[in-house]
């Protein structure tokens, strides 16, 4: 006699009781995806970052056009030397730059 | 566990308590991965979307408000994931032609009889929502009531589901639904 216990049975079994490896692969998956989403949320604000610098960067550019032949120059090397400021304050940690996830 | 200290570990839980939530994943280990177990038809596959629906659970226990119970809110979150991984690849298509590939790496995995093979072809040949309301429900882990809210399916819908499913299950055993309620 199949009742819908033995049918559910066949089709697949509860565990018995809870397994504590499976807890532990389940917090090892919270912290790989706590890793992931602040890799994902560094290289953002780093995209952030440069882009907004190569638009300051032109806007210097454009604006300097009339002034002296340095000032683009000045400009130039100014927004590089704030991009890479920027670049290393949005970096949280050690890692290089462009850190992208490394599995522990 | 009662809903009592349910509420207390969830409370701590939201507060970054990563010990009150390994309380709550044993709570309700077993009854999400009997769902998905059933559901997949694969221990180790259902495993790992257990896995992962616990792991969103933490990353969102904020959004719980705490209407469905918490095993109802774990299992929806498994159920999309499981959603999601089938539209994405068509998860191991090759199940359905291959009996070789329906042997399965997990330790507690049982072996394949020509029953359990029967009734798994019959349960990958359902629509999805049956599918998942009979993985809930034959097994009376859940009320009906709970499935609904667990699938957002109406309470009448997942009736209907329950009697084609099991009528469809019963058939693939060879079985007609008098020998069954005898």
């Amino acid at each position: 006699m199949h009742d819908d216990r033995s049918l559910a049975a066949l089709l697949g079994e509860a565990p018995q009781t809870p397994d504590p490896g499976f807890r532990f692969d389940v917090f090892a998956r919270v912290t790989a995806r706590a890793r992931r989403r602040a890799a994902f949320e560094r290289g953002a604000l780093q995209v952030a970052a440069f882009t907004g610098m190569g638009l300051v960067l032109a806007l210097i550019q454009f604006a300097s056009a009339a002034s002296g032949a340095w000032g683009p120059m000045l400009g130039a090397a100014g927004a590089l030397a704030l991009s890479g400021v920027a670049a290393f304050t949005v970096i949280k940690g050690p890692k290089a730059a462009l850190a992208v996830f490394r599995p522990a | 566990m009662d809903a009592a200290d349910e509420a207390r570990l969830l409370g701590l839980a939201r507060k970054g308590d990563m010990r009150a939530f390994g309380h709550l994943v044993d709570a309700h280990q077993p009854a999400v991965r009997a769902f998905l177990r059933r559901l997949t038809g694969s221990y180790a596959d259902a495993d790992d979307i257990a896995q992962d629906a616990f792991a969103r659970t933490w990353e969102v226990l904020n959004r719980y408000d705490g209407r469905a119970s918490l095993r109802s809110f774990i299992c929806g979150v498994a159920f999309q994931y499981w959603r999601r991984g089938r539209r994405a690849e068509g998860r191991r298509l090759a199940r359905d032609t291959a009996y070789a590939d329906l042997e399965d790496a997990h330790h507690d995995a049982p072996q394949m009889t020509p029953e359990r093979l029967a009734l798994r072809r019959a349960m990958e040949d359902l629509p999805p929502d049956q599918r998942a309301v009979l993985a809930l429900c034959l097994g009376q882990d859940f009320t009906h009531q709970e499935a609904a809210e667990v699938l957002k399916l109406p309470l009448g819908t997942v009736k209907s589901h329950i009697n084609r499913g099991r009528a469809r299950l019963q058939a693939a055993l060879g079985l007609n639904a008098e020998q069954t309620d005898a």
